[in-house]
C-alpha cells in the first residue's frame, strides 16, 4: 500500500490494526465517526447507494466550483482509509449481503434517520443475532427515542437546538434586538457528535476487550453539541443567569495592519493590563489612576479600545504576535485559512497533509492533530470511488463471479 | 457494583480548566477512579469562578463554582506544591500506581514538575501520557499559552464566524475547549485499549488548534482547490434557502429555519399560510430565492414575528420542515428530549448545595447507569491518596501539610 503520509512521520502498525467497521454513513457525523478509527488502523468498509453514493460527494468544494461526485472536498476529506462498496439496502435481496457484512464485523456504525432504519427493520436487537458480541453505534438528531426523535434536522437546527447558537457570536452583539443567533462555520455539531461517537466506540471496544460483551451506543446530535453548555447550565441552576452573546466590552478581535488581532484590550486583568501597557511602550494615556483596576477599566473600554487599536493598525499580524507574546501575553493572529497553510508551527508538524487522487487531484488536506509516541495513526489509502471496492468485498465474502454480475444486472450493487 | 467499562482503571489527573478534567471526568463516569493533583497556591482558574455559575456563600469560591463543579465531579483531589521537589516525588509515587497521566502544562512547566514523558516512563515503562496544548509539543510555538478563544483564531476560525460580510467574530461554548476534552478522552482510551491489547503505554501529544482545522475541512480545501479564503457567512448556506434563524414573539426569541429542497420549501410555503410565495416570480426556484435571500427573509420574518418559536417549530416539523428554536440556558435546562435522555442530573455539592449539573453523553446498553457523586473539596481525598494508596502514615502526611509539600 502507497505510503501517503507527507508529515516526516513514519507509518506504523495502527492500534485499531484488525478490527473491522462497517460503516452505513452519510454526509458528516457517521462517516467522521468511522474515519477517525479507520485512521487508527481499522479496516472500514463503506456502504454507498448504487449509482447515487454518500450525500457529501454533492457538497463540495469541487476545484474549478464544477461539481463532480468524485471531487467532492468534503467527501474526500471524512472517507480516506476506507474501502467502499456499493449495496441498495432498499432492495430485498441485498439483506443476505448486509447480513454477512455485519456478521463479520466487530462495529457497525450508521446514522440514518431513526424511521428509515425501522422501515429496513435494521436494529441492533436483529443483527445481534446475527453477530452477538457486536457493538452498534447509531447517532441521529435528537436520538433514538423520546419526543423530538423523529423531528427533521440539519446543521443550522442543531447547533440552535444545542443552545450555543443563542451565545454566538459571544460577546461581540450590541443590539439583541437585531442581531440574531448564529451559527458556527461548516459542519462542527456533526463533528462535535462524531468525536463523542468515535470516544463511545472506544469506550464499547474496550469494554468489549474486557469482557466481551458487544452492546447498542445511541448518539444524539443535539446532546453533542449541548454538551458545550456544561458552565451555562450552572449560570442558570446555581445563580439564575441566562448567558446570551451580548457584548462585555470592547471587541475580541481589532483590526491592525493586515487584518484582526485577538488578545489586546481593556478586559484583562491587571497583570495582563499591565504587560500590554508594556508592549505599548507605556504611553502617558495609560497612565490614568482609573485605569489602575480591571472593573474600572471595564467601564471605560469605550475610551481605552480606540486608543489600543490606533496604536494596533501601525503594525501587522506578524509584528503583533511577536511583541505579545514576547511581552508575556496570550494572544494571536486572526488567521485567515491563507495564512493557516502558511504558519510555521504546522508545517514544522506536518499538520497538512498531501494526498493525491486519480480523479480529483493532490490536495494538501488537514491531517491528524495528535503525534503518537509509536502507532502513529495516518492517511494509508485516498478516499475510494464510488463502489471501487465492491467487487473485492464481495469475493472476500465468497460471491462468485457470476453472482456479483448477477447482483449488479439487478442493481442490487 | 455497575460493571463499569474503566472499573479498577487510575487516572492521575494533573489537569486543570477545561479540556483536561472534561477527559478525565469521561474516565470517572465510566468507573476509572480520577484523581486530582491540585494546589492551593496555584489555584484552577475555574475553581476561582471564571466560568458558570456561582452558588452565594462564603469567600472564597473555590467550592461554589458551577463551571468547576460540572466538570470534576466523581472525582478525587488531593493537593501538591509541585513546585518542591518533595511532592514531586510523591506526584511520582502517584503516577506508578495509576494507569493513565493526563496533563496540559506547557513543556518547561511540565519539566520542572516532572511530568514529560522521558521523566514518567523512568518510573513507570508502560505509562501512558496524554498531553494537550495550544500548538503542539514540537515545532517553534511549542509553548505559547493561550487558552481556547485565543488558539481558535490561530487555527482561523473566527476568520469565517460571525454576520455576514462583517468582522470576525467567536462562537460561543468556550470552543474549542470542550470539543478538545472530548478528543483527549478518546485519546486516553485509544492508548488503554492498546495497553491493554500490547502492555505497551505511549506519549499522545495533542495539538488543539489542529483539531479546530479538522473541524472546518471544507473552507480549507476551498481555498487549496479554488483559492477561495472564507469569510463569515452568518447563518447562511451556500445552497440551502431560506436558511436563517428568525425574530419569534418574545423578547431575544429566535427560531431556526432550514428549507434544503423544493418538497419542502412546498410545505414551508403551505404550513406558513403564505401560498403566494410558491408562485412569486422572485422566489420560484431556489437559485432565485438564493438571489433575493434578503427580501424572502424579510417576508418570512413579519410571519415568525406573530408566533412563538415553540408554535413555529410544531408546525413546520409537522409537514417535515427542518425548525426548532434558538435555545437559551433556561430553555435547554427545560428541553424534553434532553430530559428523556437523562441528560441532567440532580448533585448534592458540599458548600453549594443540591444543584443541577449536565451529564454525560452518548446512551450505552452495556452501562445502564454512570458513575455520578459529588464534585471534591480541595484535597479531601488526602488520606486516600497518600495514606491509602501510597503508605504514608497519619504523621508523615500531618508534617508534608505542615511543610506545605501537601499543600
Amino acid at each position: 500500500m502507497q505510503n501517503l503520509c507527507q508529515g516526516g512521520r513514519n507509518m506504523t502498525d495502527g492500534i485499531l490494526d484488525g478490527v473491522r467497521i462497517l460503516e452505513w454513513g452519510e454526509f458528516v457525523s457517521g462517516p467522521w465517526t468511522s474515519r477517525l478509527l479507520a485512521d487508527m488502523g481499522a479496516d472500514v468498509i463503506k456502504i454507498e447507494q448504487p449509482g447515487v453514493g454518500d450525500s457529501s460527494r454533492r457538497a463540495g468544494p469541487f476545484p474549478g466550483d464544477v461539481p463532480d461526485d468524485e471531487k467532492s472536498g468534503l467527501f474526500l476529506y471524512l472517507n480516506w482509509n476506507k474501502r467502499s462498496v456499493t449495496l441498495d439496502l432498499h432492495h430485498p435481496e441485498s439483506r443476505n449481503i448486509f447480513d454477512k457484512l455485519v456478521a463479520q464485523s466487530d462495529v457497525l456504525i450508521e446514522n440514518h434517520p431513526p424511521s428509515q432504519t425501522r422501515d429496513l427493520g435494521i436494529s441492533y436487537e436483529s443483527l445481534k443475532k446475527i453477530n452477538p458480541g457486536l457493538l452498534m453505534v447509531s447517532l441521529s438528531p435528537f436520538g433514538q427515542t423520546g419526543p423530538y426523535s423523529d423531528y427533521a434536522a440539519s446543521e443550522l437546527i442543531l447547533f440552535h437546538a444545542g443552545g450555543i447558537g443563542y451565545e454566538t457570536p459571544i460577546g461581540e452583539v450590541t443590539d439583541r434586538e437585531r442581531q440574531q443567533p448564529l451559527k458556527g462555520p461548516g459542519y462542527q455539531s456533526y463533528f462535535m457528535a462524531g468525536w463523542i461517537a468515535a470516544l463511545s466506540t472506544m469506550v464499547g471496544l474496550f469494554h468489549k476487550q474486557t469482557n466481551g460483551v458487544g452492546q447498542y451506543i445511541d448518539i444524539s446530535e443535539q446532546e453533542a453539541i449541548a454538551s458545550t453548555q456544561r458552565p451555562n447550565i450552572t449560570r442558570y441552576s446555581y445563580a439564575g443567569e441566562v448567558y446570551h452573546r451580548e457584548a462585555m466590552g470592547g471587541a475580541r478581535f481589532k483590526q491592525c495592519k493586515d487584518g484582526y488581532f485577538a488578545g489586546f484590550g481593556a478586559l484583562g486583568n491587571d497583570s495582563m493590563w499591565q504587560k500590554l501597557c508594556a508592549v505599548i511602550g507605556n504611553p502617558e494615556w495609560t497612565k490614568k489612576k482609573i485605569y489602575e483596576n480591571q472593573a474600572s477599566r471595564r467601564e471605560h473600554a469605550s475610551e481605552i479600545d480606540p486608543k489600543i487599536a490606533e496604536w494596533m493598525m501601525r503594525y501587522t499580524k506578524a509584528e503583533l504576535f511577536e511583541m505579545g507574546q514576547q511581552g508575556g501575553l496570550s494572544c494571536f493572529p486572526v488567521n485567515t485559512v491563507e495564512d493557516v497553510y502558511a504558519t510555521e508551527q504546522y508545517q514544522y508538524r506536518g499538520f497538512f497533509q498531501e494526498v493525491a487522487h486519480p480523479v480529483a487531484g493532490t490536495y494538501a488536506y488537514p491531517g491528524i492533530p495528535f503525534h503518537f509516541s509509536s502507532h502513529q495513526p495516518g492517511i494509508r489509502t485516498r478516499a475510494p470511488l464510488l463502489g471501487e471496492h465492491t467487487v473485492i468485498v464481495l469475493g472476500e465474502l465468497g460471491f462468485s463471479d457470476q453472482e456479483i454480475v448477477e447482483l449488479r444486472t439487478k442493481g442490487i450493487i | 457494583m455497575k460493571d463499569l467499562p474503566f472499573d479498577g482503571i487510575r487516572v492521575a489527573d494533573f489537569g486543570w480548566v477545561i479540556t483536561a478534567p472534561l477527559a478525565t471526568l469521561w474516565l470517572a463516569t465510566m468507573g476509572a477512579e480520577v484523581i486530582k493533583v491540585e494546589s492551593k497556591t496555584h489555584p484552577d482558574v475555574i475553581r476561582a469562578g471564571m466560568h458558570g455559575g456561582i452558588a452565594s456563600g462564603p469567600e472564597p469560591t473555590w467550592h461554589r463554582c458551577g463551571g468547576f463543579n460540572s466538570l470534576n465531579y466523581s472525582k478525587y483531589s488531593c493537593c501538591l506544591d509541585l513546585n518542591q521537589e518533595e511532592a514531586r516525588s510523591l506526584g511520582h509515587e502517584i503516577v506508578k500506581k495509576s494507569d493513565i497521566v493526563i496533563e496540559a502544562f506547557t513543556t518547561p512547566i511540565a519539566t520542572r514538575f516532572g511530568l514529560t514523558y522521558d521523566q514518567l516512563k523512568e518510573i513507570k515503562p508502560d505509562v501512558i501520557l496524554v498531553s494537550c496544548s495550544s500548538l503542539g509539543k514540537t515545532g517553534p510555538l511549542q509553548n505559547v499559552t493561550g487558552f481556547g478563544p485565543a488558539n481558535q483564531a490561530f487555527a482561523g476560525l473566527p476568520s469565517m464566524t460571525g454576520y455576514e460580510g462583517g468582522t470576525p467574530m467567536s462562537m460561543g461554548g468556550t470552543w474549542p475547549d470542550y470539543i478538545c476534552g472530548v478528543i483527549m478522552g478518546y485519546l486516553a482510551v485509544s492508548a488503554l485499549y492498546h495497553r491493554a491489547k500490547t502492555g505497551e503505554g505511549m506519549h499522545i501529544d495533542f495539538s488543539m488548534a489542529e483539531a479546530v482545522m479538522n473541524m472546518v475541512p471544507g473552507q480549507l480545501l476551498d481555498y487549496q482547490m479554488n483559492g477561495r479564503v472564507a469569510t463569515p457567512m452568518g447563518n447562511s448556506d451556500t445552497v440551502a434557502v431560506p436558511h436563517e434563524v428568525y425574530p419569534s414573539q418574545g423578547e431575544d426569541k429566535w427560531v431556526a429555519i432550514a428549507v434544503h429542497d423544493e418538497v419542502q420549501w412546498r410545505a414551508f410555503c403551505a404550513a406558513s399560510g403564505h401560498p403566494e410565495w410558491l408562485t412569486d416570480p422572485r422566489f420560484s426556484s431556489a437559485d432565485l430565492r438564493m438571489s433575493h435571500r434578503i427580501q424572502l427573509d424579510a417576508s418570512i420574518a413579519t410571519w415568525t414575528k406573530l408566533q412563538t418559536a415553540q408554535e413555529i417549530t410544531e408546525l413546520l416539523q409537522k409537514v417535515g420542515v427542518p425548525a426548532f428554536p434558538s435555545v437559551d440556558s433556561q430553555e435547554l435546562i427545560h428541553d424534553p428530549q434532553l430530559q428523556h435522555r437523562s441528560q441532567f442530573i440532580e448533585l448534592q455539592q458540599r458548600e453549594a448545595g443540591l444543584r443541577t449539573h449536565l451529564g454525560m453523553q452518548g446512551l450505552f446498553s452495556a452501562i445502564p447507569e454512570r458513575d455520578y457523586f459529588s464534585t471534591p473539596i480541595y484535597d479531601q481525598d488526602n488520606h486516600r491518596v497518600f495514606q491509602d494508596l501510597i503508605g504514608l502514615s497519619p504523621e508523615r502526611i500531618e508534617a508534608l501539610v505542615d511543610q506545605g509539600i501537601i499543600n
